[in-house]
């Protein structure tokens, strides 16, 4: 009889966070996308912490489990979305305006992991006030599954 | 029965709205204005509670249309009876008897007895030997004498038997059935006849068109299908509301016909006292003020060394205006609550414009109004003449204890507000689909994407303009969607507030029908509109899990040996000030969701009062009225600030020449055009509710004529009202701001300084804010605290401390319920850790699939080696 520890079955991080995700409400060994980040940051995908340095009005692309979505009222009465997603290093708040909701609305409310492009918003003296303009969202969860097996 | 009583228009008698629930398919607004086209001069509303009595009668009166409030309750042989409130004697009586049949639950279920009837009877009148009842059945089966002996035993029982009606209906839709009704019809009169009753014409109306039957059968069909319930639905379309001609078809009786008018002319005398106050009595009037004053005064000596006359003053002022409006009983009733609430350290705090008044601040705590500017009139006023909101928060944890020393204050006074749901747009679609016999799958592919709720439109223009749904397979289901726009907006389901606890005057259920929530207290049947209108007291004992949070994070402190004087804190602690602005505000109170983040970036606070605009401002209002762009511009000196006249800078000079608060449009009412400030309240409300009103016109004439009497110029009384105008409906109100602030800075201080203790009192409270644990957890680790696996010999009921970092639950593995993770750590603690996976088994009866998510998910890391062959035997690995 084989007498491999519980250890083996989680040891990378990817197969960690792949096993957590399946047997628990919460993430203990780390975020789930911590493991993918190697194959995310090739895209050029930056993190909630890069763009604390990436210069306002930059072309940006994000991924990030979703956490957040609110329509609150407006002025102008047109429907706008404020999304929060959340990578390993922290959350990223995105707005999405009716032209770019035509085609993304969709997926922001139905997917569970999306990669974001946008351009940034760094507003406020000390360049705190991020936000991610959306042009364009693109549902992951299920090839960045992939990736993890 | 005098003829010159009657009225020639039919009135409708039996009348069933949306509040008899998953039965009635319209609100009490929609039938008093088909009435109204009709041209009837009066209408009943007779649903099985007197959930929808306050909203019926109001608007009926605003229509012109004499409301009658009825109710249809099942008397001890099972018939349904409709009773009548002839006055409000009488309507007491009948609040009487439905709480009879809501006793044990929020739904009728009981039956009321002769003893009950007889008892509570004076004053109502009653219509029997309708549709279900066995009077009728009797009658169609030919046993007269049986329908006899039913109707004199009813008539024996009433206190006024001249107020008893028999009913003839006619809702026979063909000629067949038709005839049968009429035949009934011919018998019920005869025997009535007989016995010297009379006899009334109704219609069972459960719908207002009969081409809303559809609806009616389609609640039904939920009631089948969502509850479970046998219930039949009506058998066909006549159950409308139908105009007397109508009626006179139907029921060829002219004397019952007539009838209806006489009913209403019985009831017209009839009145909810609407508009006035009608608080509990705790001691006799006179003592109230003095004993007030003695408390506030000795409060005052005992936190000002010594009291300043400018407090003293304020006091003096806030003290006489309690006084005139007679309120000084409900403060001390608040006192005694909160008085309980300290005794049993049960956290606490006050929300609303009450934190305004300085009264109130000494008597039950929160921020100093006067330290922090806050305006007592924005609270209470010589104006105002409803009863003022004392909101109260609790540690959600404990808010019952404080609502059942209510209860046990006030025994028979109290009841808890009720709450109606109402169906929303989505559930509306899954209930409908439901109903419809969609399978459930195929219900969540059609309910993907709908909004929850609609704000503005309704659920045909949302499928026509959010893009999301422009594919979603719900476009085809017009039947659904049909229905389920008709449904959306209609009461669906009465519960309990969540914290509203009324005292009546007198017993509660002379006031209001009471049932029994699921926790056991007496719920009646007025939601907070409703208790307002009737002037009742309320007092909102409310959940704050913030409250919670905080509590549990001070006892891990507590066990630490760290003691804070936590509500004594300094206000201007600078690493918590550091945090804010850094905008890492999860978990945070008030300030963490996306826009308050942002706007954290934005305005960088350093003192308690940035706190309290930063609440203000990410506000509907503020957003709405263009507040925030100025007032952040102004603050970071990107824009200049601008004053429409020096005299009002001591009021804009706080928020930069905006208007942000609601006191602020009172203080240059009053200041500019000196008003008095319940003037100026009157101004501001009246521009927040009805901006077009002739009182709106005539409060504008009287602001710009005082101001011109003071002196300032046209010009600038001008761009003063265009100021005020332009913002008073989108202000907030500071106190309560400040209230909340006071909770943001005490949450941001313990994140600043303990945040382990934070994270793991904000885990162990429940949903606290906005984010799932999940998400506190990782900002946990990014912080640098480490977030260890559960595990079955180290984690308890709780997230608990591990050395520096957190421990997480049982319970968060898939499948492990609070029942099962208590039987695991019960057994640990009283026989020693569990060495192995044999052990565990041996020791808990475990399913396998439980033991191999247990292993997955790491909660037996670390056990010895040689047992895990088991461990992959379970795994089958």
């Amino acid at each position: 009889m084989s007498k491999q520890r519980s250890s083996e079955f989680s040891s990378s991080p990817a197969q960690k966070a792949l096993t957590e995700a399946g047997s628990m409400s919460v993430f203990c060994s780390g975020h789930p996308l911590e493991a993918l980040r190697p194959r995310l940051a090739a895209e050029g995908i930056v993190t909630a912490r890069d763009l604390r340095r990436i210069p306002s009005g930059s072309q940006v692309r994000v991924t990030g489990m979703l956490v957040i979505v609110h329509t609150p009222p407006t002025r102008s009465k047109k429907r706008v979305m404020f999304i929060t997603l959340e990578d390993e290093t922290g959350l990223i708040d995105l707005v999405m305006f009716p032209k770019a909701q035509l085609h993304s609305a969709r997926p922001v409310l139905t997917a569970e992991v999306v990669t974001v492009e946008g351009k940034l918003q760094r507003q406020g003296t000390r360049g705190l006030s991020i936000s991610v303009v959306v042009d364009k969202v693109i549902p992951r969860w299920t090839g960045l599954l992939a990736d993890l097996l | 029965m005098e003829q010159n009583e009657t009225m020639d228009a039919f009135v409708h008698l039996e009348v069933q709205s949306a509040y008899s629930f998953l039965w009635g398919t319209f609100n009490p607004e929609e039938l008093v204005r088909e009435v109204a086209a009709l041209g009837q001069q009066a209408v009943a509303l007779t649903d099985s509670g007197l959930y929808g009595a306050v909203r019926f009668y109001k608007a009926a009166l605003e229509a012109g249309i004499q409301p009658i409030l009825g109710a249809g309750v099942s008397i001890w042989d099972e018939s349904p009876v409709t009773l009548l409130a002839s006055d409000f004697e009488a309507y007491k009586n009948l609040c009487r008897l439905v709480s009879i049949a809501f006793e044990g639950g929020t739904s009728p279920r009981n039956l009321i007895t002769r003893q009950d009837l007889s008892h509570w009877s004076r004053g109502l009148i009653c219509l029997a030997g309708g549709r279900g009842s066995l009077i009728r059945s009797s009658l169609e089966k030919g046993r007269v004498d049986a329908a006899k002996y039913r109707l004199l035993e009813l008539r024996d029982t009433l206190q006024d038997p001249d107020r008893l009606f028999v009913v003839l209906q006619n809702h026979g839709q063909s000629p067949d059935t038709s005839g049968e009704a009429l035949r009934v019809m011919g018998l019920a009169a005869d025997l009535a006849a007989t016995l010297g009753i009379a006899t009334v014409a109704t219609n069972l109306v459960t719908f207002l068109r009969p081409e809303d039957y559809i609806l009616h059968k389609t609640l039904i069909d939920i009631q089948h299908h969502h509850h479970h319930r046998k219930v039949s639905p009506l058998s066909n379309d006549r159950f409308s509301l139908v105009s007397g001609e109508e009626m006179q078809r139907r029921v060829p009786y002219p004397q019952a016909l007539e009838n209806t008018g006489y009913i209403a002319a019985l009831c017209r005398s009839f009145s909810l006292p609407v508009g006035g106050l009608h608080p509990p009595s705790l001691q006799p009037p006179a003592e109230a003020p003095a004993k007030l004053k003695r408390l506030v005064l000795a409060e005052a000596a005992r936190r000002y060394h010594p009291v300043s006359l400018r407090y003293l003053r304020r006091l003096e002022r806030e003290l006489t205006v309690i006084e005139q409006l007679k309120l000084g009983d409900f403060f001390l009733l608040v006192r005694k609550v909160i008085d309980f609430a300290r005794q049993k350290g049960i956290r606490h705090s006050v929300r609303g414009s009450a934190a305004g008044s300085l009264v109130v601040y000494l008597l039950l705590g929160g921020v100093d109004p006067v330290a922090h500017n806050l305006l007592f009139e924005r609270f209470v006023n010589e104006g105002r003449s409803d009863m003022p909101d004392i909101d109260l928060d609790f540690d959600s944890d404990r808010r019952d204890e404080v609502i059942e020393y209510l209860m046990e204050l006030f025994p028979r006074q109290t009841a808890m507000v009720s709450t109606i749901h109402t169906f929303k747009t989505r559930s509306a679609v899954r209930l409908v689909a439901r109903a419809l016999g969609y399978p459930l799958d195929e219900i969540d592919r059609l309910a993907t994407c709908l909004p929850w709720s609609l704000r503005g439109r309704d659920l045909n223009r949302a499928l026509e303009t959010l893009p999301e749904l422009k594919e979603s397979p719900i476009q085809q289901e017009t039947r659904l969607i049909r229905l389920a726009a008709q449904l959306t907006g209609l009461p669906f389901q009465s519960s309990v507030h969540l914290g509203g606890v009324i005292i009546a005057p007198e017993e509660i259920r002379s006031w209001t029908p009471v049932g029994t929530s699921p926790k056991g207290l007496p719920v009646g049947q007025l939601d907070k509109d409703d208790v307002d209108a009737l002037g009742l007291l309320k007092l909102d004992v409310l959940g704050l899990r913030m409250h919670t949070a905080i509590r549990k994070t001070l006892e891990i402190l507590d066990e630490r040996g760290i003691h804070l004087d936590f509500d004594r804190i300094p206000l201007n602690d600078r690493k918590t000030y550091a945090l804010l602005r850094s905008t890492e505000s999860v978990g945070v109170f008030q300030l963490e969701s996306p826009g308050q983040r942002n706007l954290l970036g934005h305005l960088q606070p350093r003192r308690f009062e940035d706190l309290i605009a930063e609440i203000s401002l990410f506000r509907p209002g503020p957003v709405e009225g263009n507040i925030v762009g100025p007032f952040v511009r102004r603050r970071n000196d990107e824009e200049p600030v601008r004053i429409p006249h020096e005299d009002l800078l001591p009021v804009l000079a706080e928020t930069y020449g905006v208007i942000l608060f609601q006191e602020q449009v009172l203080r240059i009412v009053h200041r500019f055009a000196g008003l008095s400030y319940a003037e100026a309240d009157a101004f501001r409300r009246a521009m927040t509710k009805d901006r077009k009103s002739q009182k709106m016109e005539l409060l504008k004439q009287r602001f710009v004529q005082a101001a011109v009497e003071k002196g300032y110029s046209r010009v600038v009384i001008n761009n003063v009202y265009r100021m005020v105008a332009a913002f008073a409906s989108f202000g907030f109100c500071k106190a309560h701001a400040a209230s909340f602030a006071h909770i943001t800075y005490q949450s941001a201080f313990l994140k600043a300084h303990h945040p382990q203790a934070f994270y793991l009192g904000l885990l162990n409270a429940g949903q606290v804010g906005s984010y799932p644990p999940s998400l506190i957890l990782n900002e946990a680790r990014r912080r640098g605290i480490p977030v260890h696996p559960p595990h079955i010999n180290a984690s308890g009921l709780e997230y608990q401390p591990d050395g520096s970092g957190i421990r997480v639950p049982l319970v968060v593995v898939n499948g492990v319920g609070p029942e099962m993770a208590r039987r695991i750590v019960a057994e640990r603690e009283r026989r020693g850790a569990f060495r192995n996976l044999e052990d565990l088994s041996a020791r808990i009866s475990l399913p396998d699939r439980i033991k191999k998510v247990l292993i997955q998910a790491g909660a037996l890391d670390g056990l010895p080696e040689y047992e895990w062959g088991l461990t992959q035997e379970v795994c089958h690995v």
